[in-house]
This record gives structure tokens, C-alpha cells and sequence, in this order.
């Protein structure tokens, strides 16, 4: 139900928005790895568009977080540069 | 017009004569006394089948390139042959200015091939047998014109074909197109000509040379003929153009600066060109950003293993957030990059 609810949002608010989830994706040692996945009808050859939806992105999942007053993990395991 | 032609044939013709004389008897086949070659040029001067071919193929020219010269005023295309890159030009002027010019160009090649047989009649070039000259020019004028008017009937096609978007491999196809048919035509000219032993022989030690040059060449520079092969690949396969951004299978990634015959440039983000040679360009994996129509943004969030019941709010908090923001679109070059 809320799915249906979001993906009407989805058509109605933002036309270029293709496809996307966000969704836990596994549990590490100290830490649960989410993963945040979206597609837009957006040229990436276009880098000033694709560049500010990007952070339109980041910044609405930022927003979330600060709603629900969690916090990113800090993994004891360097995950960045090995992914 | 019709007076003017035979009076500058007189005048050529009795200055070249002129200035022949003395070394005639190295030069000619035959041998003439002076009396005997003043005769000869009353007799050709009167030839009537001479001087009418002259008139009416250098009328046809003059009135063509007066055509020529109209339609490119009206298309700005006043010295240069339309190329490929002006597709902005109409399709009916296009073929109407390349007609004309083909036109243009038979009957000039017709002139003046008819202009050196009746001068061979009087002065005996050399290597000009004017009989089988006579002979062979409605063939070779009718050739260059066929030759010029499918050139130009084939540069309308493509180009209506491409109508405004990016020539890409059109270019290459242009040009081969272009080779085959004036390959075509110098054979035809040449079995037309039917060129005489001495010129064989030349031909012959040209081809030979030609030949051990291909051979010495293409053990020099093997490399070299690599790179070129690998150019004109890269133009026929038609993966990228000037302007788009590419990421190669080595990771390079940029835009292409330029495709050469030897080698492509590509400047990366942080404005440093990297030059590649042709024939490794084709063998790499090639992902053209520019030609791609989506896009994708991909974060991946950690959270404590204490904040496992707020995962899934999070989540679709995100979901939420996303589809409200999205829809505003922001265009901004200062940007949040990734959450590390």
C-alpha cells in the first residue's frame, strides 16, 4: 500500500525519476549496510543536472536522517576504498 | 562568343607553334617543313567539326559555371563545394548547385581535351595520338560528368539521410564512396587513352617503384599503418565523435578533444590531455556518457546495529524525501558528492 502510495507520488512529483528503492542490503560485523538506489531520465553527460540531482539525493536522505535522530555507523573496518 | 574561340585557338596555337619549332624534331613523330605545318594548321583551323565541338562545349560550360555561380550566391557557397558539414543547406539547392557543377565540369574537360587534340593536329605533342584523343573524349567527358553528377547526387542523399545530426560513420562512407568513384573514373580514362608503349613502360617502373615502396613502408612503419588502420576504424565504428564523454576499459575517462589519423585526445576532468593511439582505441571497451539517456545515483548507508528498528522508517523517510525534492530540481554547481 504505502508502495503504491510512493510510486504515485513518484509519477505525479518528479517526471524524470525512473526507477529507485532504498533498502537494507546486509549486515556487516559492527554495522547495517543500507543501500539507496535511484535512476533518472537525466543525460549523465548533462554534469551540471545530473550533479545538482545528485546532491538533491544525498540531501533528502540527510534530511531523514535527521528526522529520525539516527546516526551513520562508523564501520572498524575501512569499507570505502574496497567496495 | 562564337567568333572569340576560334581567334584565341589561332593565337595559342600559332604561339605554342612558335615556340616548338625549334626543338620539333625531338618532340614530334613526324617530321614537317614549315610550309607543311602552316597547311596543317589552315586545314585543322578549318575544320569545322573542331571548332563547332569547341564553341558549343565551351558555351555549355560557361553557361553552367554561370549556374554554379548563381546558386551558391543564393547559398552562400560561393567558392567552396558544399561539404558534408553544411547540412543546413536545402536538399533541391544542394543537387541543383551539383548538377550544374558536374555539368559545368564535363564540358570543360571536354574543351579542353578537344582544345589539346586540335593543338596535337598542328604541333604533334608527344605522348598525344590525337586520333584515338578524338576518339576517346565524348567517353571521357561523359565519365568525369557521370562520376561528378553521382558524387553529387550521393552527397544530397546522405545528407538528407543525416538531416542535422552528427555525421559519425556518414563522413567515412562519403569519402570511400568518393575514392571508388574517381578510382573508377581515372580507369576508365586511362583504357580510354589507350597510352602508347613509352608511357607504358612508364607506368610499369611507376608501379614497380610504388610497389617495393609499399614493401619498404610497411616494414617501416608498421606501427604507423596500425594506428591509421585503427583511425579509420574508429571512424567506422562510430562509438564516439568530437565533444562526447567516454570512459574507456582502462578506466581513462573524458572528452574526446580530437580523432586524428594516427592517434585520439582525450582530456580528463582535471584538464589534462591523454593522447591514445588509434589502434589500441579499438581494442578497448568503449562506454559513451554523452549517447547515455539515464542516469543513476547509488549511496550506500551504515547504520548501528542499535538503530535496527529506525532502518526501515529511515528508509522510507528517504523514499518520501526523494520524490518531494526531486521534483524541484535545484541547478547548482556546488554540490555534495557522497556520504563516506
Amino acid at each position: 500500500m504505502i508502495v503504491t502510495i510512493f510510486s504515485e507520488e513518484i509519477e505525479a512529483s518528479c517526471p524524470k525519476l525512473d526507477r529507485g528503492s532504498a533498502m537494507l542490503k546486509s549486515y556487516e560485523a559492527d554495522h547495517i549496510q543500507t543501500e539507496v538506489n535511484y535512476h533518472f531520465d537525466i543525460p549523465p553527460g548533462n554534469v551540471v543536472e545530473y550533479g545538482s540531482n545528485r546532491e538533491q539525493v544525498l540531501l533528502a536522505i540527510g534530511r531523514a536522517i535527521e528526522k529520525n535522530n539516527v546516526t551513520f555507523a562508523i564501520p572498524a573496518i575501512n569499507y570505502v576504498n574496497t567496495e | 562568343m562564337m567568333q572569340v574561340i576560334p581567334m584565341l585557338l589561332i593565337a595559342i596555337v600559332q604561339a605554342v607553334s612558335a615556340f616548338q619549332y625549334p626543338c620539333s624534331n625531338y618532340v614530334g613523330h613526324h617530321h614537317h617543313d614549315v610550309a607543311g605545318r602552316r597547311h596543317t594548321i589552315l586545314q585543322s583551323i578549318e575544320d569545322p567539326t573542331l571548332i563547332e565541338e569547341l564553341s558549343i562545349s565551351g558555351t555549355i560550360g560557361l553557361l553552367a559555371n554561370s549556374i554554379v555561380e548563381r546558386t551558391g550566391m543564393a547559398n552562400d557557397l560561393v567558392k567552396d563545394e558544399p561539404t558534408m558539414d553544411d547540412s543546413s543547406e536545402s536538399t533541391r539547392s544542394l543537387l541543383l548547385y551539383g548538377i550544374a557543377d558536374s555539368i559545368d565540369d564535363t564540358a570543360w574537360v571536354y574543351f579542353f581535351l578537344t582544345l589539346v587534340a586540335a593543338i596535337d593536329t598542328y604541333i604533334d605533342i608527344h605522348y598525344v595520338d590525337s586520333d584515338i584523343l578524338k576518339e576517346a573524349i565524348p567517353t571521357i567527358a561523359v565519365t568525369v560528368g557521370i562520376a561528378r553528377t553521382l558524387s553529387s547526387i550521393k552527397r544530397t542523399l546522405l545528407l538528407q539521410r543525416i538531416s542535422g545530426k552528427k555525421l559519425g560513420r556518414t563522413r567515412i562512407y562519403d569519402q570511400f564512396i568518393d575514392f571508388i568513384l574517381t578510382f573508377s573514373t581515372c580507369g576508365v580514362i586511362l583504357s580510354e587513352l589507350q597510352l602508347d608503349d613509352n608511357v607504358g613502360m612508364g607506368f610499369q617502373s611507376l608501379f614497380a617503384i610504388s610497389g617495393a615502396s609499399a614493401v619498404f613502408f610497411s616494414l617501416v612503419s608498421k606501427d604507423l599503418a596500425e594506428h591509421i588502420v585503427g583511425g579509420l576504424a574508429v571512424q567506422v565504428w562510430d562509438a564516439f565523435s568530437v565533444g562526447e564523454t567516454i570512459t574507456l576499459g582502462n578506466g581513462l575517462s573524458g572528452k574526446v578533444v580530437s580523432i586524428g589519423l594516427v592517434e585520439t585526445e582525450i582530456e580528463s576532468s582535471n584538464n589534462v590531455i591523454t593522447k591514445i593511439p588509434n589502434s589500441k582505441i579499438v581494442n578497448e571497451r568503449v562506454s559513451n556518457i554523452s549517447r547515455a539517456t539515464k542516469s543513476q545515483v547509488v549511496q550506500t548507508l551504515r547504520f548501528s546495529y542499535g538503530d535496527i528498528k529506525l532502518v526501515p522508517k529511515v528508509l522510507a523517510d528517504i523514499q518520501g524525501e526523494c520524490f518531494f525534492l526531486l521534483s524541484l530540481m535545484f541547478f547548482i554547481n556546488e554540490v555534495i558528492t557522497s556520504y563516506k
